[in-house]
């Protein structure tokens, strides 16, 4: 547990608590979350291992500080330059890379490569900004706005039936809550209680594309994204420009104060949206049910491969049950969705919308977009 | 080696489970600090068959809750036998003394995983199993139990255990856990095993199976996984094909054998017209 005695503790020299102590801090700064609980527990793991074998207490550590496969990726190269025993192993900073990649190849020998693919003679859309990456900011001012538009939205979706549901066409007794009011009364059943239709929270699926080119609307996409993680939903965000990055614990967690560059790692410049949901459909297919709303936040400008566009979408509209794509550029006056990827998607989407501030979202939400068609 | 780790291993060993160092210094770790272990990874790499393992190292028995949505407190930690309350409401009202709190007691209640891994004895092996299935408002409701090893019961009071069990979760991360249940527990990233790692399991499994035949079967399943398929061959998997293989008396993998068997490996349609397309050699040619 985290209490340590003195006995255990006195078996250590001043120098190694000191070097432990200290161990937290330097890993703060390198974006772990360790604090005392971690130190008193690696402190105590101490006292049970052979300190002479530093790959153990390696091990030992790895264990207690790390909490995600990325932080499990990175720990034995940061391990290894705090206590200076041997030369960072180059090999090892391969790890630091988007968590959705680190899923199932976490060892240097079995990590595959993205591979390298050259795309010629199709100019797929281009934008002056396009390669720029940016940290996420909300927008405070905004925010109490948005929560309460998106409350809304999501009473207005289609919710899957919860597990109290009997879809046999006659009312079920429940027999816990009668009894329950009966004893209220002693114990005689004056009323009995029906099983009630208790649906399931929404599940969507916010996928953002962060390229350059959707700078300006930045911070209200990130409030949009918060906003979700705050209302009765099963939500999971996505941020993509080349890759895809799961942050749904990141925009929750610092939604307001804004998302720094290191907390996005592996992202690059430019977009592939068809690559990105390939990503989704294959690390994460388990979110991508009949029920999923997913909804698309990007302009639409798409550098990679048509074919891989085209076949992401038709996949993404087989599995989910509604997809909205928002683009914040459909409201400038004289645009016209005909860059390849957008003209490659529409077909799959069911709601197309411009959003991209308060009045465009209440337009949105006022008008069901997030409900499926009858 | 730390030699209780090392014997840690050996008896996992001995009971069909291949822990590497890192992951049997880990196990012991949270025995040693009774601490919950949090076991993340690809689906099929072995993180429920180590409760099973472990739970069978120490002769007790292993206590599982399989989370999905919807589970809640009446079926996680505890519920009441509301039949029973209500005859014995309605006999102590006929006899004129109705005692409410006499309800909620120990004869009412109905043990659910949690609460019975406290109370048992000797200390069982409690699996939390798929915990990233559960709502987020069942890690809020684990946190106390994880943390102090205690569940409290409104009517009744708190219970501890002046034991504690030896607590493993699962996830395959269809979802983020909170920070809260990680903090809680020893983490470790359960990853595919190496060839050898994998090679040795396998023999250990399907011990009639030929070392040639091992090595074929170890080579196709990592060929498998670079693939980019839907749902990549775990160990499971790779056990279940080697029976497959035994049970055909196959002496090397071939066309006609993977065709038959191919349903060990692949589990999605669209996994298998990949793997169509690629053609079957892929498996077996160098």
């Amino acid at each position: 547990m985290e209490h340590i005695t003195a006995g255990e503790i006195g078996r250590l020299t001043g120098s190694i608590v000191r070097q432990v102590a200290d161990f937290a801090p330097w890993l703060r700064k390198r974006g772990f979350r360790a604090g005392v609980p971690e130190t008193l527990t690696a402190l105590a793991a101490l006292t049970e291992l052979n300190l002479a074998s530093i790959d153990e207490v390696c091990s030992a550590f790895r264990s207690i500080y790390a909490r995600t496969p990325a932080e499990w990726g990175i720990f034995p190269t940061l391990f290894e330059q705090y206590f200076g025993i041997r030369e960072a192993r180059l090999e090892e900073k391969r790890r630091l890379q988007p968590e959705d990649l680190m899923g199932g190849t976490g060892s240097g020998e079995n990590a595959e490569r993205p591979p390298l693919e050259i795309t010629q003679g199709i100019l797929a859309g281009y934008h002056p900004n396009d390669g720029e990456r940016f940290a996420l900011r909300a927008d405070g001012q905004v925010l109490k706005d948005v929560v309460k538009l998106t409350q809304l939205a999501v009473r207005t979706m289609d919710a899957p039936r919860g597990r109290k549901w009997q879809s046999r066409g006659r009312e079920k007794i429940d027999l816990r809550q009668t009894i329950r009011s009966a004893l209220r009364q002693s114990g005689e059943p004056f009323e009995l209680k029906m099983r009630q239709r208790s649906p399931d929270k929404p599940r969507i699926v916010l996928v953002m594309d962060i390229s350059g080119s959707m700078k300006p609307y930045a911070p209200f996409i990130t409030s949009l994204a918060w906003s979700f993680t705050r209302v009765r939903a099963r939500t999971q965000i996505f941020l993509f420009s080349t890759r895809l990055l799961r942050v749904t614990s990141l925009i929750a967690r610092k939604g307001l104060s804004g998302i720094p560059y290191s907390d996005l790692p592996g992202l690059r410049g430019g977009t592939r949206i068809g690559d990105a949901l390939a990503q989704l459909l294959h690390r994460y297919s388990s979110l991508l049910q009949r029920h999923t709303c997913v909804i698309i936040i990007s302009d639409g400008f798409d550098a990679g491969h048509p074919e891989q566009m085209h076949v992401s979408m038709r996949d993404l509209a087989d599995r989910v049950g509604r997809i909205v794509w928002i683009n914040p550029l459909l409201g400038e006056p004289g645009y016209e969705p005909t860059s390849v990827g957008m003209s490659i998607a529409l077909p799959y989407i069911d709601a197309f919308v411009d959003v991209h501030d308060v009045t465009t979202w209440k337009k949105a939400v006022h008008s069901g977009v997030l409900r499926a068609a009858p | 080696m730390n030699e209780q780790v090392r014997r840690l291993q050996e008896e996992l060993h001995r009971s069909h489970y291949v822990a590497e160092e890192g992951l049997a210094t880990v196990v012991h770790l949270a025995q040693r600090l009774a601490r919950p272990l949090l076991l993340e990874g690809p689906a099929g790499v072995g993180k429920t068959a180590l409760a099973k393992a472990l739970a069978a190292v120490r002769s007790v028995n292993l206590v599982r809750l399989q989370c999905y949505e919807g589970l809640d407190a009446s079926q996680a930690l505890y519920d009441w036998d509301y039949p029973k309350q209500l005859l014995t409401a309605r006999t102590a009202f006929t006899d004129g003394a109705v005692k409410q709190e006499a309800l909620y007691s120990e004869a009412f209640l109905i043990e659910r995983p949690l609460l019975r891994a406290l109370r048992e004895r000797p200390a069982p092996v409690l699996l939390i199993d798929e915990v990233d299935r559960a709502d987020e408002e069942f890690e809020a409701l684990l946190l106390e139990f994880l943390s102090e090893f205690q569940i409290t019961i409104p009517e009744m009071g708190t219970f501890r255990a002046s034991e504690p069990p030896i607590v493993i979760l699962t996830s395959n991360r269809t979802r983020d856990l909170s920070d809260a249940l990680r903090r809680r527990c020893l983490y470790f990233w359960v990853d595919y095993p190496t060839f050898e790692q994998e090679a040795a399991i396998i023999s250990l499994h399907v011990p009639q199976i030929a070392p040639n035949l091992v090595k074929q079967i170890v080579f196709s399943v990592r060929r498998l996984r670079k693939l980019s398929l839907l749902k990549p061959p775990g160990l499971a998997e790779s056990i279940d094909f080697a029976q497959a293989l035994t049970e055909l008396g196959a002496q090397e993998l071939n066309e006609e054998v993977i065709r038959h068997t191919l349903g060990c490996l692949l589990k999605t349609q669209e996994d298998m017209d990949l793997l169509k397309e690629r053609g079957f050699d892929l498996l077996w040619n160098t």
